[in-house]
């Protein structure tokens, strides 16, 4: 088990879903998360991956209709740790987004919390 | 002495001239000529006889040979006892006999005559004879034929006539008395009784062609009804000819008649089937070939198989199905024969084609073997199912994208739920919830009936605010052009305008007897169209600004905004609560709405 870390860690939420965005956000809000920002497309998810400050990232494989997956090599590339959050299963999901951790919508946000403290490091790089 | 001598000489000599003469005759005549002697035992019955001469034709009416010298029973072993009887008895009397007799022993008929040679009493007998086997045998043929003939007419039901003009004299078999339903016997054999049992319909017709018929050389075929037994209508087929004289003079007019009704009706049967069938083939939208199994060769190709290999009928037949680009090569062609050999039926499930315009079409091909006529042949149905493989991954696809939207729809649930879980008691929990999840539900509703492309604004409003639909264009008032909006701002927009009408309905406008809520929207023109909407409720009680900032406030704020990447301003003023929300056109409207002129 990991220990839970002692800096607020800043995660960036990328979802086209409104609704679904401000959820994750109040989750994380109450478990203590910052949000380093929320991406509802593709480009800004790209300028924020870029940009941001964040420790960990919530991904959504579609953004109002365009794959995501630019955004996922982005995420690789940044050796920034995430999680794939969508409502395809990983079976049906394009070969770029394998190898990080999946969470299939709808999921309990206790899910959430407990895989996003499973993929962070203990302490900020 | 010597007188009486030579007397005596000269008469030998004379008889001898004449038993030379006739025996130079008996010799060469065409009948088989012997002379016998009878052989007695001691109680005097004649028990065999010796060939004492035999003429050159003898062997060929007997089959026996160098006769002369041997016994009857040494030339014929089993020769039966009757001959020596009669031949002894001719000896005996002197009395010549002409007979006609058999012999199973040497299996030939003869005709005979047997003459005593030295009167009665004689042991000599001459016999003169033939072999009447084969013309016998001619004759009995004849009258077999004959009998045939007449069997052949009734087993094959053949009503004859033959009406001779010189006597007058009409001749029918009882087959032509029933084939008319009459009982031979009981009518007269004549032109008119036949005719009284032509089909009235037919008469004329039958009439003038028989009468066509009576010239020399004349004959006569056709095909009519007549009344049969118990008048029941039959078609016959008639065919007839006509003997004349040596002066041309038609004198005799026979024929035979038959009986088709079954045949035409299995002829119409064969045509009925053959033009059902014919249809079948040429209309079905299914490629169909034909090939001879021997010669793996395409026999016949429907219409459809020209159009679906864009080759000519011409070109298909002849080749094989490798050669029009159905199976790969000629060991595979060879194997499906081996195959259907043995099932008599194969399926082939996606089996590519190339049109000879080098098209790929996905095809399903099932081969039957069987036999028509007399040879073997193999029928293939080709179905085109491109199409249906298309249709089959749009389905795969819609249903991963059915269900990724209904697991996306579920998260949104679930964090409206969550969020409106924090607005008070739990009563006030379910009822908010089941009232937000009403309004998704509503724009979905919209969403789906226009197949998830986009949603009318006007429809939307209605769908939200269905509570107050009687209101509507009296104290609802809407004002705006057409205009269709995206999946994503219409559900921002409709949560955002269902919150509004929940709010004036308990607080504001809606709440008293003359409040109005104007909805009003508009989008710019240019380069880079802007879209505004707004809410502007008056005549309500006066307003109170909210002391604290619930999930409401959200949808109608901060949601509002996330769905059309814009901005929302809410305006509590005493007169009336005002709401708007502007973004730029592109991420409220759907394309084919911006593209409206």
């Amino acid at each position: 088990m990991t220990e839970r870390p002692k800096l607020k860690m800043r995660i960036l939420i990328i979802e086209d879903e409104a609704m679904i965005a401000f959820g994750i956000e109040q989750t994380l809000l109450a478990d203590g998360f910052e949000i380093a920002g929320i991406a509802a497309r593709l480009p800004a998810a790209l300028t924020m991956i870029d940009s941001c400050a964040f420790d960990a990232a919530i991904l959504d494989t579609n953004l109002a209709g365009v794959s995501a997956g630019p955004a996922a090599t982005a995420l690789k590339s940044s050796g920034k740790p995430f999680i794939i959050a969508s409502g395809y299963p990983p079976s049906q999901q394009p070969e770029v987004f394998r190898g990080a951790p999946c969470i299939q919508k709808p999921y309990p946000p206790k899910r959430l919390i407990q895989l996003l403290r499973e993929i962070l490091p203990l302490t900020r790089k | 002495m010597p007188t009486e001598a030579k007397r005596t000489e000269r008469k030998l000599a004379q008889t001898e001239r004449l038993n030379q003469h006739y025996r130079q005759l008996l010799e060469n005549i065409e009948q088989g000529f012997c002379l016998i002697e009878m052989i007695y035992d001691e109680a005097g019955k004649a028990i065999n006889y010796r060939f004492l001469e035999a003429n050159q034709a003898f062997e060929r009416h007997t089959g026996i040979r160098s006769a002369v010298g041997k016994t009857a029973l040494e030339a014929v072993p089993e020769l039966e006892a009757h001959w020596i009887e009669t031949y002894a008895r001719v000896a005996q009397t002197g009395v010549a006999l002409s007979l006609e007799q058999g012999s199973s022993a040497m299996n030939r008929l003869f005709t005979l005559d047997a003459v005593s040679v030295d009167g009665a009493g004689s042991n000599k007998v001459a016999l003169i004879f033939s072999d009447v086997t084969d013309r016998r045998r001619a004759e009995q043929s004849l009258i077999k034929g004959e009998e045939r003939l007449r069997l052949a007419l009734e087993a094959g039901q053949m009503a004859v006539w033959d009406w001779s003009f010189e006597t007058g004299e009409n001749i029918w078999n009882d087959a032509m008395f029933r084939m008319l339903g009459l009982e031979p016997g009981t009518a007269t054999a004549s032109f008119a009784t036949w005719m009284s049992r032509v089909h009235p319909a037919d008469l004329p017709g039958v009439e003038s062609l028989f009468s066509d018929s009576l010239k020399p050389g004349g004959e006569f075929h056709l095909e009519f009804r007549i009344l049969g037994q118990r008048d029941e209508i039959r078609w016959v087929s008639a065919r007839g000819r006509t003997n004349s004289d040596a002066e041309g003079t038609v004198i005799r007019s026979y024929g035979v008649m038959t009986d088709v009704t079954e045949r035409n009706l299995i002829d119409n049967d064969l045509r009925v089937s053959e033009t059902r069938y014919r249809r079948l083939f040429e209309c079905a939208h299914d490629g169909v070939v034909i090939l001879d199994a021997g010669t793996r060769k395409i026999i016949d190709a429907n219409p459809f198989m020209t159009k679906l290999l864009g080759y000519k009928h011409a070109e298909l037949v002849g080749k094989e199905l490798y050669e029009i680009g159905l199976l790969k090569d000629k060991a595979e062609s060879k194997a499906m024969i081996r195959e259907l050999n043995s099932r008599n039926q194969i399926r082939y499930e996606d089996l590519p084609l190339e049109s000879r315009t080098g098209l790929h079409k996905e095809v399903e091909v099932i081969a039957n073997l069987y036999n028509e006529g007399d040879r073997l042949v193999i029928q293939c149905n080709i179905r085109d199912i491109t199409e249906r493989k298309l249709a089959e991954q749009h389905v795969s696809m819609l249903m991963a994208e059915i269900n990724h939207r209904a697991k996306n729809l579920l998260a949104v649930v679930q964090a409206i739920a969550n969020q409106t879980a924090k607005e008070g008691s739990p009563a006030t929990f379910s009822a908010r919830l089941s009232d937000r999840i009403v309004a998704l539900a509503a724009g979905q509703d919209l969403l789906v009936r226009n197949q998830w492309l986009g949603v009318e604004l006007s429809d939307l409003i209605a769908a939200q605010l269905d509570y107050f639909r009687d209101w509507i264009g009296t104290r609802v008032v809407l004002d705006g052009p057409v205009a269709e909006l995206t999946p994503d701002a219409a559900q921002g927009i409709g949560m955002a305008l269902h919150e509004l009408g929940t709010n004036a309905a308990k607080y504001g406008a809606l709440s008293n007897d003359a409040g109005k809520v104007t909805i009003s929207w508009k989008v710019t023109k240019g380069a880079h169209p802007k879209f505004s909407i707004t809410w502007l409720e008056r005549g309500g009680p006066k307003v109170e600004p909210p002391t604290r900032s619930g999930f409401g406030q959200t949808l109608i704020g901060r949601m509002a905004q996330a769905s059309v990447q814009g901005t929302a301003d809410i305006d509590f003023a005493e007169a009336g609560v005002s709401w708007s929300l502007n973004a730029p056109a592109a991420n409220v409207l759907t394309r084919s709405s911006l593209g409206r002129p």
